[in-house]
């Protein structure tokens, strides 16, 4: 059963990939699927991406061993969904449209006129994205070992077959529509878990008595690890969510800016959905070893193996595998995306060369027919020339992640666990708050996101190593957003006499609507 | 407005600073999750001020609802933090101990219907309207005109 369940997965994500390549035929299908997705398939495309495997399994893992602690992860999800569309949504759709912008370094380039903090913000998006491609490749491989039974590496290999199927060809097209078939079934097989969870320990108040007889504190409203953990997960996930370029970007791909009325509110559904398994299964379980039904799991990530295997029907276990691989590489998708962008059009320009965005630009403001027929000609080459290379970056960032899930665990752990607030602490200041205040300077703007990659490499690095400690109840990322945030704001103070002169007049209106 | 919101940003930065210090130096760490649960309802609510403003317009009905829903996400994390920790005999709520129910109430509930329900109502006067968005693409259809002109001269 869960290897049809599979094999038909991964054949409708082929399918679907095969046919976004037959519609992407320019460079800006390929980076923003030619700004042309609707509503619905955009909200539950940017839910897919926002929701990696750590929801299905490490999130459930965390409840079990922490309780209500873990919680604090998802819980900012009441506001960031419609902040993020409050406070980045409209302005990056329209800024996307006024200047015809690719890629969220794109809009950071233009806010501040500035192609040293456009190149030096994808910088920080691709060192991200290594670890996170690398991380989710590892994770899909495991998931396709479960399912096919073919061992690690093979899985490995197997997923990045497939996400290369649908990657390269379709690019962010075949991206987003595999997004919403995936994105349709997280929700659905987290909804139907989540419903055996509840009936599994008998309700809520059996499970919540249940594991309060073994340890109070799990239900606790801080939950295990007290209030300072709780606390912290809570300011970086909520803050670090605006910050977050697979999903910022997706914003440029809406069709019609005003649709985004509504985006709030079927986000929110489709995350309350998906995110059910991620409570429900940690304690179900949890209530399952306090009642003494089961043995202690010697892992907390076994917790969602354990209950499928245990508590659900063959097929929804099948569904929920396949959902598992739709959340990781939902997520790799829109990150090999990004990465490519980063790479064939973001650091390039930095170094002063122009792609076929900028000519465009030219064409519209040139008055001489020789210039407006010469520019034409050279954006057809450009683009054709970005759409070669996007598709070359997708396959080396794809194939760079698979060698790298193959490195120690511990090594792949550690560049897995620091993308999230790396893009928290160098995207949110600039650009976040960048395009809301126009205070904000290139001064302070490059100040921040070099301050937030470098101390979020320095320190991750030493507390790796083992060269510093941190207390229970600090993280680094929460460290590193309130220090960047702090140098964006007093920086861009510092230089305030240079805000006007820095935001250009189409900027500005984009800002001022 | 955006005065506002920067100063609440700021306000909150620099008590979720303190907090931090709090448990990294080892002073008062007793105050540190009120510090930090205080700083980062702020820093979120100064980034929804700062989302919500626009240049010479009042945006009421969002700000308004900014005002609720960020006292709600504030009472929803300190009044658990002021409750006694609750025990395995203690009274439920919606089959959850009281305080967490209170939490997740305040901090999940309230937030996740008001914010989106109120976006969608406000949008037309607050956010962006046909008129907003035809204004700002005014200059680049004025722009589209010239280069179209001057392709078919070409032709």
């Amino acid at each position: 059963m869960n290897i049809a369940v599979g094999i038909s997965y991964f054949l409708c994500c082929a399918a679907i990939g095969w046919w976004a390549s037959r519609r992407t035929r320019t460079a800006e299908d390929f980076f923003v699927a030619g700004r042309s997705i609707g509503l619905v398939p955009f909200a539950i495309a940017a839910m897919a991406s926002t929701l990696s495997g750590f929801a299905f399994i490490g999130g459930p893992g965390l409840v079990y061993a922490m309780g209500m602690t873990a919680v604090f992860i998802i819980l900012p999800a009441s506001l960031t969904n419609t902040l993020g569309a409050w406070v980045l949504g409209k302005r990056l759709r329209l800024l996307g449209e006024v200047r015809q912008l690719v890629t969220v370094p794109d809009a950071i380039g233009a806010r501040y006129r500035s192609p040293a903090a456009q190149g030096l913000s994808a910088v920080a998006i691709l060192v991200g994205i290594v670890g996170y491609v690398g991380t989710n490749i590892l994770a899909l491989g495991i998931v396709v070992d479960a399912i096919f039974g073919v061992g690690l590496m093979p899985g490995i290999w197997i997923g990045t077959a497939t996400l290369l199927a649908y990657s390269v060809g379709g690019g962010i097209l075949a991206g987003i529509y595999t997004d919403v078939f995936q994105g349709l079934l997280m929700a659905v097989a987290s909804a139907v878990v989540f419903v055996f969870a509840l009936d599994s320990g008998g309700g809520l108040a059996a499970i919540t008595r249940a594991i309060q007889s073994a340890d109070p504190a799990l239900m606790g409203p801080w939950g295990a690890r007290g209030a300072m953990v709780a606390l912290s997960f809570f300011f970086v996930f909520a803050v670090g969510s605006l910050g977050q370029p697979h999903v910022a970007h997706k914003y440029y791909m809406l069709k019609e800016p005003r649709r985004l009325r509504w985006y709030p509110l079927i986000m929110t559904i489709a995350m309350i959905l998906a995110q059910l398994l991620f409570v429900g299964v940690g304690i179900a379980v949890r209530a399952t070893v306090a009642r003494g039904d089961a043995p202690p799991l010697t892992s907390p990530d076994e917790a969602t193996p354990y209950f499928l295997l245990n508590h659900v029907p063959t097929f929804v276990a099948a569904l929920v595998f396949s959902g598992v691989a739709a959340a990781i590489m939902s997520t790799v998708s829109s990150f090999l995306s990004i990465g490519a962008a980063a790479l064939t059009h973001d650091i390039p320009r930095a170094f002063g060369r122009s792609g076929a965005r900028a000519n465009a630009g030219r064409a519209a403001d040139a008055n001489a027919v020789a210039d407006v027929v010469a520019n034409v000609v050279a954006d057809a080459v450009a683009d054709a020339l970005t759409l070669k290379r996007g598709r070359l970056w997708t396959v080396v960032l794809c194939l760079a992640g698979a060698v790298l899930a193959q490195a120690s665990g511990t090594l792949v752990a550690f560049l897995g666990i620091f993308g999230y607030g790396l893009f928290a602490s160098t995207l949110v200041p600039a650009l976040a708050i960048g395009l809301n205040w126009d205070g904000a300077t290139r001064e302070g703007a490059i100040a921040s996101i070099a301050t937030g990659l470098v101390l979020t490499l320095a320190l991750e690095t030493a507390a790796w190593i083992k060269l510093i400690s941190i207390p229970t109840g600090v993280t680094v990322s929460g460290l590193t957003l309130v220090t960047s945030l702090l140098v964006f704001i007093a920086v861009s103070l510092a230089t305030r006499r240079n805000a006007a002169e820095q935001l250009d007049a189409d900027v500005r209106a984009v800002m001022e609507t | 407005m955006q005065r506002a919101g920067i100063i609440l940003l700021l306000s909150g930065l620099l008590a979720v600073g303190a907090a931090y210090a709090c448990v990294l130096l080892g002073i008062a760490a007793a105050a540190a999750p009120w510090w930090l649960a205080s700083g980062a309802t702020a820093v979120l609510a100064g980034l929804a001020v700062l989302g919500a403003a626009r240049r010479g317009r009042a945006t009421p009905v969002l700000t308004a609802t900014i005002a609720a829903s960020f006292t709600s996400v504030l009472a929803g994390l300190l009044i658990p933090l002021a409750l006694p920790a609750p025990d395995a005999t203690g009274p439920l709520l919606l089959g959850l101990p009281f305080p967490t129910a209170i939490l997740l109430l305040l901090v999940g509930l309230v937030p996740l219907v008001l914010l989106p329900i109120a976006y969608a109502y406000a949008f037309d006067r607050e956010v962006l309207s046909d008129d907003d968005l035809a204004a700002l693409r005014a200059p680049s259809r004025a722009a589209e005109q010239v280069a179209g002109r001057a392709s078919e001269r070409a032709k």
